[in-house]
């Protein structure tokens, strides 16, 4: 009768779970529908905002641009013969290249990322920016 | 007969201990990794890299833009300096089918700068505009 009670008292702790199990399952939902998991980008980087839509690549070579020009290929710092060098590599050629530049970075230090890019024969540029608030 | 019953109901129950733990592992996983800020992408083309608008012997109209002012370059001759909407207003849409408007930004521009004159000509439902080499200061 006494293992009969404490099986009992066992399921009316279990029972007062039920509730927290139901918030925090929604709240893993929430994050797992509204948040959008992305590469993280280098130490001061800000991309630009922009209100244009645009899809995400789904498989891109990213190569990320801060304020004073400095290159990033997956948290590296490479000069441009060095990304050149990764660019030629079998496995990077004929890939979208997925440019994250610095909003303050100049169209002057743009444009020599670019040619890099150019003289890589890269076809496909896409440059990421960030949803703006609508307006 | 009792201690039967009370066999199944424990062979029966979950125990939700676990499940809690792992479901609180998960939460902790999206709620750092997760970010809020929408990313997009965009096509970009350029005169220096990336996809043209159209092949490269169409001739072009140069839209300089210098500190939120922009000038039209049609056949050679600038046009005057003006908001963007004055200045594209000129240009009809049979024009810009058969020729490629090219946006020159000032080399001290940001690329902030390029973004919303990008937006700005989006807007005006000019899409197919590819960006030029910059101008020098």
């Amino acid at each position: 009768m006494s293992q009969l009670r404490s099986v009992r008292a066992r399921n009316a702790g279990d029972d007062n779970l039920i509730p927290l199990i139901n918030i925090v399952f929604l709240l893993l939902i929430f994050f797992m529908v509204a948040g959008q998991m992305h590469s993280p980008l280098e130490a001061g980087i800000a991309l630009p905002e922009s209100q244009k839509k645009g899809e995400l690549p789904k498989r891109a070579f990213t190569v990320q641009v801060d304020t004073s020009g400095r290159l990033f290929v997956a948290g590296l710092v490479m000069d441009s013969a060095l990304l050149q060098r990764e660019l030629a590599l079998p496995e990077n050629q004929h890939r979208v290249v997925a440019l994250q530049v610095d909003k303050n970075l100049k169209a002057a230090a743009l444009d020599e990322v670019l040619a890099v890019l150019r003289e890589s024969g890269v076809s496909s540029i896409k440059l990421y920016s960030r949803q703006g608030a609508e307006s | 007969m009792n201690s039967a019953l009370i066999s199944r109901r424990k062979a029966r129950s979950i125990g939700l201990t676990a499940l809690i733990d792992v479901v609180f592992i998960l939460l902790m996983f999206f709620m750092l990794t997760s970010s809020f800020s929408r990313w997009q992408a965009h096509t970009l083309q350029s005169q220096i890299g990336g996809e043209t608008v159209s092949d490269s012997s169409a001739p072009l109209f140069l839209l300089m833009f210098k500190a939120g002012h922009f000038a039209l370059f049609r056949d050679g001759e600038q046009g005057a300096l003006g908001e963007l909407n004055e200045v594209v207003s000129d240009l009809n849409s049979s024009e810009l089918d058969a020729r490629t408007l090219v946006l020159v930004p000032d080399s001290e521009m940001s690329v902030q700068s390029i973004m919303n004159a990008l937006g700005e000509l989006d807007a005006l439902g000019i899409s197919a505009v590819s960006l030029g080499q910059s101008a020098a200061h």
